[in-house]
């Protein structure tokens, strides 16, 4: 009986052969996205960390901050305080070890003969005891044991000294400190979350002891030693013992009773736990996106899904369709004695086999493209996934899928014609009449949705774009160099730089604009009040709302003649109350309307999660438009200003725009001047954009590619759909015509009917694609706002692609000669 | 034996609030081995009839009796099984499958029977053999003549070896020669035991039956035992 089903079916895919081939193309389409995804993140998961030797026994701690036990500031980033290490090892000794790692950023570097910049990552020794890294020269037994130790990666001792026989060589960091090679190694591969890839998260060329730190003060991770249980920006491994005897279920429950044993309790909440190593990658771009109720893992495959249910619906439809004119055959069967359990088997086969044939054409289609995609896009696809045991677990699920969903609706309808009926007439309708509608109508509902969702992904990311580049305004140039590194002031570099007209203003902010990430603080207009915010409080110097064109909304700019009090985070450090400035985010979530209500008066930072914590005074200055450049991160939409020298670690410097290459040429100049040992890095702000921006323009277009894909399959279903019921319709037709209908009065009715179920269900997708359009605007610092174009224009764009999809099918059925059909009949 | 028992059948057909009595009140008996014919004008009922007495459509109201047992309320379920052990059909139209050659037209019955494979091959060759057609067993539907289609057609209907055979104008699509050679099988196949219910417009071919019942109107109107033709059999297998 198998051989009959599988013959039959392979006769009538040939004879129905353009459906079928719709049918392939649309299934074919859902299993690319399917295939892609897995590829996408096994190359995320699977990336060269699984490489480590001890990959399987290596954890990266997670540490989440909460301010209220309902109330969770910081999401579960794979980093964590610097004091949780030490305190582990106590609590755990019987775990093999315990490290952390810091990234120290670029610093300048210096031979004999060259001098460059590396990336320089700070670490525990016992780091190197968990990352087996494999040597070039040297051993990695204690080779971070003293202070001024450095381990080098091969490409760094080439391009350092033109070789990698550099063991006990000196090597000059940071224009001052001097330190010996005690090893080179081989660089981690290149997807692994560590490495020398611009990509990676703990991006090194040079290992340096974690004490080298207190070497070289600047940033948060000045003090490895400190209790600042609120710095969770040290990366801390754990190593389990080969012979099991701390497991991991140990190792997280002693995370979890950590805070109870170690935090004080003034300290905000922390939650910990422990992911294993190959999760590190995905785990920051989870964290990244807040941790949300969906996550990445499973988004991606939640749209696959939709898109594979678009396909199988189109299935069903145009085989109940196709299925209907093979009435004769159908009822004969059943006079012959098949039973439902027959006419089941026989529909289930068929959409199993072309859910195969369209899962070896996407294999082979995959197997071929797949280099050439990871060239053109520089991506990571690992070939070999295609072999994994869970891909073909996945493979398999979709190919149920397909086959009990696009084949059990046609089964089931068909195996419930009388045969009587479908011996009396040529065709027939099998199901309910509204059927086919409401299929398409789902059809292009989940299309419609789409479309919607990337208009609006592309709203929001033009604003993005629009407010960061700024093509009619002076550029700004970040200084990556810390000049104080250097034993230079800003304030000297500041002067020499504005000694030139083509430099417009000079400031300086703390880190790399675009980045994700700064201290997060409570923010409260009065101690007594229970409505705290949450903003980003951003380190800076004079004039930056200059540099950066962000306009004064009230009150004025901090201003060298006022001598306003700076911020230190010690209070008793300086004196006054530090005068800062805020965003108009903020001064809409304290309460005030208009921006002139919070100048002059007093904002507090709280700590509400230790009511015997003293709020902290601030006193407002100003309030500045919103404009940080600062795309995403949790709690990142409202900022508050504040005076600091900590501030000056990133000059910014605006430049003219009527003569870009001279203004660089005079930074350069001035740099090399101060200081001549080390070149300057410097960025277009618009390039630290595009970098920063990549990965939500790379979603968008990926939404975008699968909003195209489902229009394709709901298209060529609606094509499908309009081919039977036009030909189902030609008597009709014809007698409307003998009746007097214009053939475009007869398009014009087709084209109405098979926009009805187009039209409705792309009103019904809007509400959806509003609730996913704004979990997408809340990502970002600064929002669209959502107004009624995108879904207007999702409208028009399906009614349009309907319509050309029909059209040509409407025409043709409207040109029939009256006298042929009814006489046919 | 009787093996048909038809009591008070009615078949009404219901469109846009109109009820139409396709059979009245229809009462009839058929025996094992019987060969009837069922003649009436168009529109009368006769293939309704017939649809009823194949099981493929269920009739409203009355009693059907097939050896004995009242299968009027059976789901299709179960008529499905008996139809498939107990029936043989014809058609007007031959009504076979485009997809399959003749072989497998042929074979389809004993393949919903769970027939096993060699037993499947010996008979199906066998009924070839019976209706003449071997040599073009792999050939589609589409490349045989209207007879060829209608002989492929009743050796489909024989091949499970049915206790009834139902023919619904078999002769109407072919020409003199084929009609006769069509008939001439049907009454082979009623010689060697079956139970033949045919619906025909020819008076010709009606006479091959033992009985014809003459219906009008949904209705029996009359019921006629014809004597047996001499020499009926040898004509058939000229």
């Amino acid at each position: 009986m198998l051989k009959h089903y599988i013959t039959q079916a392979l006769r009538s895919f040939w004879r129905f052969r353009v459906t079928a081939l719709v049918n392939l193309v649309g299934l074919s389409l859902a299993l690319v996205c399917f295939i892609a995804t897995y590829l996408f993140l096994d190359s995320l998961l699977k990336g060269g960390d699984g490489e480590f030797k001890n990959a399987s026994r290596i954890y990266a701690l997670t540490q989440e901050l909460w301010t209220t036990p309902t109330s969770r500031m910081i999401p579960a980033f794979p980093m964590a305080a610097p004091g949780t290490a030490k305190y582990l090892r106590a609590d755990l000794p019987g775990v093999e070890a315990v490290a952390r790692a810091a990234s120290r950023g670029e610093i300048a570097a210096a031979t004999e003969d060259r001098s460059g910049y590396v990336f320089a990552v700070v670490a525990d020794p016992d780091f190197l005891k968990i990352f087996e890294f494999e040597t070039v020269e040297g051993d990695l037994h204690d080779a971070l044991a003293s202070v001024h130790s450095a381990v080098l990666t091969e490409g760094a001792a080439m391009r350092l000294f033109g070789t990698t026989s550099v063991v006990g060589r000196s090597l000059l960091l940071q224009n001052n400190i001097q330190v010996t090679v005690t090893a080179v190694i081989h660089p981690p591969p290149a997807s692994a979350h560590m490495g020398e890839n611009p990509k990676a998260l703990l991006r090194f060329d040079v290992l340096l002891p974690m004490d080298f730190l207190k070497l070289s003060p600047g940033g948060f991770t000045d003090n490895p030693d400190a209790e600042e249980w609120g710095n969770d920006s040290y990366w801390t491994y754990v190593l389990l013992p080969a012979d099991g005897s701390v497991t991991v279920s140990q190792l997280r429950e002693t995370l979890r009773t950590f805070p109870e044993r170690h935090i004080p309790k003034d300290q905000m909440l922390s939650v910990f736990g422990a992911i294993p190593l190959e999760r590190v990658n995905l785990e920051m771009l989870e964290a990244g996106a807040g941790n949300g109720g969906v996550q990445l893992t499973t988004a991606p495959f939640l749209l696959d899904a939709l898109i594979l249910a678009i396909a199988c619906l189109n299935y069903a439809n145009l085989t109940v369709a196709v299925a209907t004119t093979r009435a004769r055959e159908i009822g004969m069967r059943k006079v012959l004695g098949a039973g439902q359990p027959h006419l089941v088997r026989q529909y289930l086969l068929e959409a199993a086999l072309l859910g195969t044939a369209a899962l070896v054409l996407v294999l082979a289609g995959t197997a071929v493209a797949v280099p050439a995609i990871n060239r053109m896009l520089g991506l990571e696809f690992h070939l070999a996934a295609l072999l994994h045991p869970q891909l073909w677990a996945l493979v398999g699920g979709v190919l149920a899928f397909i086959s009990l969903a696009g084949g059990a609706y046609p089964a089931l309808v068909l195996a419930r014609v009388r045969p009587v009926d479908a011996l009396r007439s040529a065709s027939l309708r099998a199901g309910p009449r509204f059927v086919p509608t409401v299929l398409v109508g789902i059809q292009f509902a989940a299309a419609s949705f789409l479309l919607a969702v990337a208009l609006l992904m592309s709203v929001q990311n033009h604003l993005m774009q629009r407010l960061a580049l700024h093509p009619d305004r002076d550029p700004v140039v970040a200084i990556g160099n810390n000049i104080h590194e250097f034993g230079g002031t800003f304030e000297n570099l500041r002067n020499e730089l504005l000694r030139d007209s083509r430099i417009k203003d000079v400031s300086a902010v703390f880190g790399i604009p675009w980045q994700m990430g700064g201290p997060h603080q409570h923010i409260r207009r009065s101690p007594s009040s229970a409505s705290v915010s949450i903003a980003m409080l951003n380190f800076t110097t004079y004039d930056l709302f200059q540099t950066l064109g962000l306009r004064i909304l009230a009150g004025r700019d901090f201003d060298r003649g006022h001598s306003d009090p700076i911020f230190d985070w010690n209070p008793n450090a300086v004196p006054g109350v530090p005068s800062v400035l805020i965003d108009r985010a903020l001064l809409r979530e304290l309460g005030w309307t208009r921006p002139e209500q919070a100048v002059d008066q007093t904002i507090y930072i709280a700590s509400p999660w230790d009511p015997s914590v003293p709020d902290r005074p601030l006193h407002v200055l100003g309030v500045v438009d919103n404009g940080f450049p600062r795309i995403v991160g949790p709690n990142s939409d409202s900022n508050v200003y504040v005076l600091s020298p900590m501030g000056t670690v990133t000059p910014l410097v605006r430049i003219s725009r009527d003569d870009i290459p001279g203004a660089l040429a005079h930074i350069d100049a001035v740099w090399k001047e101060l200081v001549p040992k080390a070149p300057v890095r410097r960025y277009f702000m618009d390039e630290l954009f595009n970098q920063a921006y990549q990965t939500y323009a790379n979603i968008s277009a990926a939404l975008t590619s699968l909003c195209a894909f489902a229009f394709v399959i709901a298209v060529m279903g609606l094509i499908g759909m309009a081919v039977h019921v036009t030909s189902r319709r030609l008597r009709e037709i014809g007698i409307r015509k003998t009746l007097g209908a214009s053939a475009r009065g007869v398009v014009m009715m087709l084209l109405r009917d098979f926009s009805k179920p187009v039209l409705i269900a792309n009103v019904i997708a809007w509400p959806f694609a509003f609730l996913a359009g704004r979990m997408y605007f809340e990502l970002f610092t600064q929002r669209a706002t959502m107004t009624p174009w995108p879904f207007v224009t999702s409208l028009a764009i399906t009614v349009a692609v309907a319509w050309l999809a029909v059209g040509a099918q409407a025409m043709r059925a409207a040109a029939v000669k009256p006298a042929v059909v009814l006489h046919a009949e | 034996m009787v093996l048909i028992t038809l009591r008070n059948i009615r078949k009404n057909y219901r469109a846009d609030n109109l009820e139409t009595a396709a059979l009245a009140d229809v009462s009839l008996e058929i025996d094992a081995g019987e060969f009837v014919a069922v003649m009436g004008p168009s529109g009368c009922g006769k293939s309704t009839l017939l649809n009823v007495v194949g099981m493929i459509d269920s009739p409203s109201s009355g009693d059907y009796f097939f050896c004995g047992e009242n299968v009027a309320p059976w789901p299709e379920s179960r008529l499905v099984e008996l139809r498939k052990r107990n029936l043989g059909f014809v058609f007007q139209s031959f009504n076979l499958i485009e997809d399959l050659t003749v072989y497998e037209n042929i074979e389809l019955p004993l393949l919903y029977q769970n027939t096993p494979r060699a037993q499947r091959k010996a008979r199906v060759r066998e009924v070839l053999e019976l209706v003449d057609l071997l040599p073009r067993a792999r050939h589609k539907p589409a490349q045989l003549s209207g007879g060829q289609q209608q002989r492929v057609a009743v050796a489909r209907a024989v091949v499970t070896d049915p206790k009834l055979i139902l023919a619904d104008e078999p002769t109407g699509n072919l020409d003199t020669r084929n009609g006769e050679e069509v008939m001439g099988m049907l009454d082979i196949l009623n010689q060697q035991g079956a139970t033949v219910l045919m619906v025909t417009h020819s008076h010709e071919h009606a006479a091959r039956a033992r009985r014809i019942v003459t219906m009008v109107d949904g209705r029996i109107a009359s019921q006629k035992h014809v004597p047996a033709r001499a020499g009926a059999v040898e004509a058939a297998s000229a």
